[in-house]
């Protein structure tokens, strides 16, 4: 019985401290702000809104459509480079809403690129397509739930003689469907970690420091990869694979 | 009057002992359209090599098929197998099946010829070498032609006669050509009547068709051939004998000669010659339809009065006889002053027209041309041109109002003005959806964890209770050392009772039960296997202590005494015994694997 209470109380010590910290802000005091942002960015005070939708994020909650309403203010007040980043950001958390995806995509289309972007094949445009699709809670959940099921078709099999072949067949498919997800949801959370956007025009240069020669420019809105911070400067990497140190600041993690 | 069938048996016993050879006919006179049935068994084999029957002049011959049969009498096997032919005679006089081989199981039988009359109907005795009588005289084809000399492409009627006489026939073909040089129309259907030719009365069946030259020069025609089948009644029940086991009273033969049989003839009528004359070329027209024959061409145009842009149908009509499918129609040359659409063409009988729609062009237009078919006429020799038209015809302008239109868009013109659309981005969302916490994804909750491991926890639990349960149900071994504490728990709570009872007797059987039960259980021992040497063998190799293997022996004694000494015992002596079979179980639970 005291093992049993020692295992209880171990188990809600991890529980509560897994938990990633708490809001600062109530869920009222939240769409209060919402609100309120969303009445500024009709009279065209976008700095307000910006603020009103920063002061939601800041206090520890997020949606879909705070990030998405957060990227329309940037937009409307000129900032692309931060406007393409919180599309990002609310791309991660709803994928396939219509809205997000032709806003990101106009704004993507006024920008200046200085290089073509990534150069991918066919199967690397496939699986960016397919992870673009779900969020990581989604592919968490179907992986999940599918390995569920397969534990259970042969729990059950076991239990109701099942037809081998019936078996064979449904263990096959859920097979499938956790082999696809797990390596998408791999893939998903490798491609995501360290991207950045750059939310200000800079220039990459060879070395950490001003007087170096410089190797390539950024734009903003640009997507690229942190590598290592050094003091003051981050060595990034270009979706084309350039190389080069930009100062603090020009990037910010989507 | 039909002559009597006449049964011959020939027979030509070979060398081998059970093998015979014979011959049969069922009549050696037969009438003329009538059949006679010729078997040819053999006994004693059934290796038998086909039977090449040689030709029979003034017959045609059929192979009918063959019979086998096989008995046992009193024990004697004998197997025959008959083969059956049928001979149609041609022509009236006597003839004979010449000799013939027969090879079974590798011998050979020689079959002597076979002498056979054909008479004609009504006349018993064989006519003289000059007058005889042939099947071509019963029934034949004739072709007939209206005239032996005609233009190329002309139309010409001919017509093929078959003749039949003292005969039934059926299935009678479509009269077939083999010629080149000619286009055959297809026949009509044959007419049928009868006719008296020589005082000799014919059923007639004519048919009659259309044939066109295709070339020049002396062409032949026919023969025409007719294939049908002529209806005979086998003669061979007349005059069949009745003697000893004649074949012909066989059931078999007699779904031979018991009814008629369809004898297939091919009929040929004699050829004609056509001379074919080609047509005149000094004289030819430059308009010539290509029409031979004789025939009226009509023209009729309407309506005559039309408005500016309407249609007006022109229709042209060759009715006569001749090469109707060779003309050309008529029509109107090519013009800027009509608008011309490809004509419809109409041919029925003896009538070919066509229809065609003309529109005119201009409201000055006040006639249709002439129009003129032109056709080579065999009666006359030589060439005819028909002229119709002009045909008057008023075209009226148009009147204001009356211009084209397109249906639907009467009363409003939609005019389109061009736009320049504009660019910017989706408006904002005004509802926040889910809000949750920053970095709260579900495989960095505890929460999830939680819920994957219960969820684990569950299905283990579920395998292990599923191998456990297979495992109590398939070792034995296994079950009943799962058994014992539970029934050794459950004798101990008896005895417990008992002791609280004071009931001596039933607490040392109690006792003695459980701790039988419980070693046997665990030792996997049979009941009457658990005695205390037994026992006591097995404990020591597991390394059980001495003592706890006294303590058992102890129990063993004061079971056996109480039981059997029937001695009075005191409750402490009982709970003593009791503490001591707790102790031993426990011992054993904890220590014997």
């Amino acid at each position: 019985m005291r093992n049993f209470k020692l295992i209880l109380f171990l188990i809600f010590l991890f529980v509560f401290t897994s938990v990633n910290g708490f809001a600062q802000i109530t869920e009222k005091e939240a769409l209060s702000r919402f609100v309120s942002a969303g009445m500024a960015y009709k009279d065209g005070q976008y700095e307000e809104a910006i603020t009103k939708y920063t002061q939601i994020i800041e206090g520890g909650l997020q949606s879909g459509a705070v990030y998405y309403n957060l990227g329309n203010s940037y937009f409307k007040k000129g900032d692309m480079g931060r406007a393409i980043l919180n599309y990002e950001r609310a791309k991660s958390l709803i994928p396939r809403d219509s809205d997000l995806n032709f806003n990101n995509r106009y704004v993507s289309s006024r920008i200046n690129r200085y290089s073509a972007g990534e150069k991918i094949n066919f199967l690397d445009r496939t699986m960016k397509s397919y992870i673009e699709f779900y969020t990581i809670n989604e592919m968490v959940m179907i992986l999940v739930g599918a390995i569920f099921v397969l534990g259970m078709v042969f729990l059950l099999s076991l239990y109701l003689n099942w037809p081998r072949s019936f078996i064979q067949g449904m263990a096959a498919f859920l097979s499938l469907i956790v082999m696809i997800y797990a390596v998408g949801l791999v893939v998903k959370i490798q491609y995501a970690r360290d991207l950045a956007v750059v939310v200000t025009a800079a220039e990459s240069y060879f070395e950490p420091r001003d007087d170096s020669t410089v190797h390539f420019k950024l734009s903003e809105g640009m997507k690229a990869k942190i590598m290592r911070p050094e003091s003051n400067w981050i060595k990034i990497e270009r979706l084309d694979g350039k190389r080069g140190w930009v100062p603090l600041g020009v990037l910010e993690r989507i | 009057m039909l002559l009597l069938g006449f049964l011959i048996l020939i027979a030509s016993h070979g060398f081998a002992q059970d093998i015979s050879v014979e011959v049969e006919i069922s009549s050696r006179k037969i009438l003329l359209g009538s059949t006679a049935q010729l078997i040819i068994t053999v006994n004693g084999s059934q290796a038998i090599e086909p039977i090449q029957l040689p030709k029979v002049e003034g017959f045609n011959v059929n192979y009918l098929g063959p019979s086998t049969r096989v008995s046992i009498i009193n024990g004697q096997h004998s197997s025959s197998k008959a083969f059956a032919y049928s001979l149609f005679p041609l022509k009236v006089g006597q003839f004979q099946i010449p000799v013939f081989d027969v090879i079974a199981s590798g011998k050979t039988y020689r079959v002597d010829p076979i002498l056979i009359e054909v008479v004609s109907t009504g006349d018993q005795s064989v006519p003289g070498p000059g007058s005889q009588v042939k099947i071509e005289d019963k029934i034949f084809v004739t072709l007939e032609l209206p005239k032996d000399e005609v233009y190329l492409s002309e139309r010409l009627t001919i017509k093929v006669f078959l003749f039949i006489s003292g005969l039934s026939v059926n299935e009678v073909q479509y009269p077939q050509f083999d010629n080149v040089g000619f286009s055959i129309g297809k026949f009509e259907k044959p007419k049928q009547y009868q006719q008296v030719i020589s005082g000799v009365r014919y059923g007639v069946v004519e048919f009659s068709t259309e044939i066109y030259p295709t070339r020049i020069g002396e062409l032949r025609l026919g023969p025409a051939k007719i294939e049908c089948n002529i209806l005979v009644k086998s003669s061979a029940r007349q005059g069949r004998p009745r003697g000893r086991n004649r074949i012909f009273n066989d059931d078999f033969f007699n779904s031979f000669f018991d009814r008629h049989e369809k004898q297939p003839i091919a009929l040929e009528s004699k050829e004609s010659i056509i001379n074919v004359l080609p047509l005149p070329e000094e004289s030819r027209p430059q308009d010539f339809s290509g029409g031979v024959g004789q025939f009226d061409f009509n023209v009729s145009v309407s309506p005559a009065e039309v408005k500016e842009g309407d249609p007006v149908t022109m229709r042209l009509t060759v009715i006569g006889e001749g090469n109707l499918a060779a003309i050309q129609m008529p029509s109107l040359p090519s013009t800027t002053d009509f608008k011309l659409y490809d004509p419809q063409v109409f041919e029925k009988d003896n009538i070919k027209k066509t229809e065609q729609v003309i529109i005119p062009r201009l409201e000055e237009i006040t006639e249709i041309p002439q129009i003129q078919f032109t056709y080579f006429d065999p009666k006359l020799k030589k060439y005819q041109t028909i002229k119709k038209g002009p045909f008057p015809i008023t075209v009226r302008k148009l009147e204001k109002g009356e211009e084209f239109k397109v249906v639907g868009l009467e009363g409003e013109i939609r005019v389109v003005e061009p736009e320049t659309l504009g660019q910017d981005i989706v408006f904002i969302k005004t509802k926040p959806g889910r809000l949750r916490l920053i970095g709260g994804a579900i495989y960095k909750n505890g929460l999830f964890y939680i819920c994957i491991f219960v969820l684990t926890l569950f299905w283990s639990g579920g395998l292990i209770y599923y191998k456990r349960s297979d495992r109590i149900k398939t070792d034995s071994v296994y079950a009943r050392r799962l058994q014992a504490p539970r029934q050794a728990k459950k004798g101990l709570a008896q005895a417990k009772k008992l002791i609280a009872a004071h009931n001596g007797g039933e607490f040392y059987d109690t006792v003695f039960k459980t701790i039988q039960q419980y070693l046997g259980n665990k030792l996997h021992l049979s009941s009457g296997a658990v005695a205390f040497e037994t026992v006591q063998s097995y404990l020591s190799a597991n390394n059980i202590e001495q003592k706890v293997i006294d303590n058992i022996k102890v129990t063993y004694d004061e079971c056996d005494m109480i039981r059997y000494a029937s001695a009075d015992v005191s409750r402490e002596n009982m709970d003593a015994s009791y503490q001591r079979l707790a102790q031993i179980i426990d011992h054993l639970e904890r220590f014997l694997k």
